[in-house]
């Protein structure tokens, strides 16, 4: 598989006054042609930050103060505004959370999506049609009308169907998604979830996906990489995660969802809170709220691990860590089910 | 059982701007039609869910009972007593029995008060203990959240979320109420963080025997904290039950679409199928007959055109459904 | 980061070089009004004729005016009724028009409306328009200023906070008051009120030179304080006919009237951050 995004040991940080907050912190991650990649993590583990580098969209007082992103092998943290912005919103689109206040509400979504197409030679009924035919695969039903009309006038879902279309309109070849559902209420995330797959099938793109809910990683990526305090903790195919994770961390967080509970067992919560991104725990960062940690934990930060070539794992207690339950369990389940719930 | 909470046909629109131009003009007056006659029970001590897409009325049901809102038609009864149009000092009497916990943990706390004075404010105006027994209650109640009283002369913004949560459950304890009525508890917190809540609203339930409304979109959540549940489409239950049984068996369409449609953490278990087409209509014109017929898979003639009846179907079991899944063998049609 | 709260950082005010001059201005305003006896070297209204229209010296700092008063004096013991007007004619609108704004946001209905449908015929007038008319209706003199302030100002004040109350009525946090029981009364004045106060008293601070020069404008137009009592707009409009030769008879007034403003102005701006940031 060629590699479309390479992110090498980026180190994003926000300098204040008095403190440097590491944002993200020595993340090192590679995107695939025509794969979903997902980022996963809590509030603060430094997701978001990696998309805005990515973008170079980071807002002052934060700087991308070191590491490489090559996008198709030229470093994207070294280009002219000029350069950025012919890839972003070209090569790469990116979808938000909210719709409501990532489109315009005094243009007509047309307008919107022609804007997507200045840079290109089209005639205005090329424009038109090509339009009609984005709205028309992201499943706005009657687009003719609906293109003519403002943000406002769409609801919730339409509004994400209406964003993603725009985001296609440039053809990229790398969709960035932050957070694409979790404004929406479950049947139209599943939808919206169904709809992203099945474009990402058709078009043959990529996918960034940053989210913090598991299900949905679980749903939508091929490869996956949990984050945590500004690292990555722990690196895989998404069947892997799930069914024998290997990070305290991430099996933390699975155990602590109340789906993998029956009525009369009590949830793990991980204890504690998330740490100060301005002031660390010395050694691994995780070691205050993890059930196994030792004295080693408490002085030297693990590094990033290669279990199997195609997993990664930041601990140091790989051994202590088997037999970790997953949410499945890959022998008898192979294959996929439709419709049944566990 | 005893029924600490009845709610009978209860109706709450909200009228839309009507000004003197719409009145000229001989408009008809429009509402916002959150809640459309919804009759349920909650037996003291158990934990009612209630759960729905939002704008389906949850929330309005949910202020309803505790009445921040006054019911539009209907009633609701506490303790056998109608608090429908109750007012002023009658109503702030029947006010400590229920308490609310809120969803925002960043606009439920006064900017301006330290913990300790939210605190005591509540404990000193409604002369909750002896005045030198303050700081003793006030300590108890923080231990009892899961914080220490170190953080009592501490403002809101000091907190994260997880901690503002927690003071606003010490809040709705101070009144040592009957009755908690939960409104998307853990819906803005952090999944790690979510257990932690989750375990201590299920511990303080059992300690002091509170009965709880919990209300929330997230199905997971509600299927592992809930005994039963109460499914809400565009204002009206459609089904209640047992959590479990729904679960397992949904009768209703939509309690069906909503179960299925809810994502597995199972990567191999990937829909390929739409679930449920379509979004909530507006619930400024609801739908003729069955208010989710447009959404349904198994809609017939009769369902465009009549509202099914809400009617127990099985012991403890209420849907509102010409044609319950389940029923019958029509599932293929 | 609130997060350390121990740490005791540099108040936030202090950080503000702007907010700082303000509090300097406006403290040295005080002041003299509290004290010109000990600042002005003659008596303000006596009348010396052998020193008519003289140039500002080493005896009269800023000159005489044309009854050979010491414009220096009569400018220092003018602070003393200026602010005077610049600070009773802010605090009952603010009392008042915070109190009725609560109300009308709060309880909302029909009495809101009438109350905001009145404000906004009125409001479209312009304040010193307003204020004369009254003036014109009451007659002259100090009380009547007051009055005819009083009587328009406070709308100002009900409207910014009817605005906010609007706001902060749904917040999560004034629900749970009401469903914890506690009365309206207490809702208002100790949930309500701090929250949305603060507002209020930006724009008073600023209000303060609105008025303070709205009452100069009616002595000005002689509508105000009578001569010879000292008075910043009295004392423009006694020298305006010597303007021609006698520049600081207006001058220094008019200066002092403007440095008071921007005092009370970069004070507002400070308290706006200040009072924003205060217990978040």
């Amino acid at each position: 598989m060629n590699k479309l995004l390479e992110v090498k040991d980026l180190q994003t940080h926000f300098i204040m006054k008095n403190e440097v907050v590491k944002a993200v912190d020595g993340v090192s991650f590679t995107i695939y042609e025509k794969e979903t990649f997902g980022l996963v993590g809590e509030s603060g583990s430094g997701k978001s930050q990696t998309c805005r580098s990515i973008l170079g969209l980071v807002k002052k007082p934060g700087k991308v103060v070191g590491g490489e992103i090559l996008y198709k092998k030229q470093d994207v943290v070294k280009m002219s505004k000029d350069q950025l912005r012919k890839i972003r919103g070209h090569e790469i689109s990116i979808i938000f959370q909210e719709p409501m206040t990532s489109l315009n509400p005094v243009l007509k979504i047309r307008k919107q999506i022609f804007e997507a197409f200045d840079r290109t030679d089209m005639t205005k009924e090329e424009k038109r049609k090509k339009s009609i035919e984005l709205l028309k695969l992201v499943g706005i039903p009657s687009p003719e009308t609906r293109m003519e009309e403002y943000t406002h006038q769409f609801s919730g879902g339409m509004r994400q169907r209406a964003m993603i279309a725009i985001a296609l309109a440039s053809e990229p070849n790398l969709l960035i998604a932050d957070e694409p559902t979790t404004a929406l209420d479950v049947t139209i995330q599943d939808q919206i979830m169904q709809l992203l797959n099945q474009l990402k099938e058709e078009l043959g793109m990529s996918i960034l996906l940053i989210t913090h809910d598991l299900a949905v990683v679980a749903q939508m990526c091929d490869r996956v990489a949990v984050m945590y305090a500004g690292m990555i903790v722990e690196m895989t195919d998404t069947f892997t995660l799930f069914s024998t994770p290997r990070h305290p961390y991430t099996n933390a967080l699975i155990q602590s969802l109340p789906n993998q509970k029956g009525a009369n067992e009590r949830l793990e919560p991980i204890h504690g809170a998330p740490p100060n991104l301005a002031d660390l725990p010395m050694g691994c960062p995780f070691h205050p709220r993890c059930n196994f940690a030792e004295e080693l934990c408490r002085t030297s930060r693990p590094e990033l691990t290669d279990l199997t070539p195609t997993h990664q794992v930041r601990c140091h207690f790989l051994n202590k860590t088997v037999g970790f339950k997953g949410t499945f369990t890959p022998d008898t389940k192979q294959g996929g089910c439709d419709g049944e719930n566990s | 059982m005893e029924k600490i909470v009845e709610v009978k046909n209860l109706v709450k629109w909200f009228p839309l701007k009507y000004g003197i131009a719409d009145k000229i003009m001989q408009k008809k007056r429009k509402y916002v039609k959150a809640v459309n006659g919804v009759s349920l029970a909650v037996f003291k001590g158990e934990n009612l869910g209630v759960v729905g897409e939002s704008g389906c009325g949850k929330s309005t049901l949910a202020r309803n009972i505790i009445r921040l809102y006054e019911p539009t038609d209907g009633q609701v009864f506490i303790n056998g007593v109608d608090i429908t149009k109750m007012k002023g000092r009658k109503l702030r009497n029947i006010r400590p029995m229920m308490q609310m916990i809120f969803q925002d943990p960043y606009s439920s706390l006064n900017p301006r008060m330290t913990v300790y004075e939210v605190l005591s404010e509540i404990l000193t105006v409604h002369q909750m203990v002896e005045k030198q027994e303050i700081p003793n209650r006030i300590k108890e109640l923080l231990e009892m959240s899961g914080l220490s009283m170190e953080i009592a002369d501490r403002f809101p913004g000091e907190f994260s979320g997880g901690q503002r949560q927690r003071i606003g459950i010490a809040r709705a304890l101070a009144l040592e109420p009957e009755l908690i009525i939960a409104d998307e508890p853990v819906s803005a917190l952090d999944v790690s963080i979510q257990a932690q809540i989750i375990n201590l609203l299920d511990d303080l339930q059992k300690k002091l025997g509170l009965t709880v409304i919990f209300i929330s979109h997230d199905l997971g959540v509600v299927r592992y904290v809930t005994d039963r549940v109460a499914v809400m489409y565009l204002g009206s239950v459609v089904e209640l039950g047992e959590t479990e049984k729904i679960f397992n068996k949904p009768y209703h369409p939509y309690s069906y679409a909503l179960t299925k449609a809810a994502p597995s953490l199972d990567p191999t278990d990937r829909k390929r199928e739409q679930i449920i087409e379509g979004e909530i209509p507006s619930p400024i014109n609801l739908p003729s007959g069955c208010k989710f017929h447009k959404r349904c898979k198994w809609c017939q003639e009769i369902c465009k055109t009549e509202d099914p009846v809400y009617q127990e179907i099985e012991t403890g079991r209420f849907v509102a459904c010409h044609f319950p899944l389940g029923q019958e063998e029509r599932k293929g049609e | 980061m609130m997060r350390h709260a121990k740490k005791r950082e540099i108040p936030i005010w202090a950080t503000k070089p702007a907010f700082i001059v303000g509090i300097i201005i406006v403290v040295t305003a005080i002041l003299i009004s509290f004290f010109p006896q000990f600042i002005a070297p003659y008596d303000p209204i006596e009348v010396n004729s052998k020193a008519i229209l003289v140039a500002p010296s080493a005896e009269h700092f800023f000159g005489t005016d044309n009854f050979g008063r010491d414009v220096f004096s009569r400018v220092i013991w003018a602070a003393r009724i200026d602010l005077q007007i610049g600070v009773f004619a802010t605090i009952v609108p603010l009392i008042f028009g915070s109190m009725m704004g609560l109300i009308a946001g709060y309880y909302g209905g029909v009495v809101d409306n009438i109350l905001m449908r009145i404000i906004d015929i009125l409001m479209t007038f312009p304040f010193t328009i307003l204020v004369i008319v009254i003036m014109t209706i009451l007659g002259q003199g100090m009380r009547n200023i007051y009055i005819a302030i009083w009587l328009v100002g406070w709308m100002a004040y009900a409207k910014l906070v009817r605005g906010e109350v609007l706001v902060l009525k749904n917040a999560e946090f004034i629900e749970a008051a009401r469903v914890t029981g506690f009365s309206d009364k207490r809702i208002l004045l100790r949930h309500m009120l701090p929250n949305v106060v603060s507002s209020a008293v930006v724009f008073a601070a600023s209000d303060v030179v609105l008025c303070m020069l709205t009452g100069a404008s009616m002595s000005f137009l002689g509508l105000g304080v009578q001569p010879p009592t000292p008075e910043w707009g009295a004392i423009l409009n006694e020298g305006r006919a010597y303007i021609m030769n006698a520049w600081w008879i207006t001058f220094f007034p008019g200066l002092f009237m403007a440095i008071t403003g921007i005092g009370f102005s970069l004070l507002g701006d400070g308290l706006t951050d200040f009072l924003r940031t205060k217990g978040k």
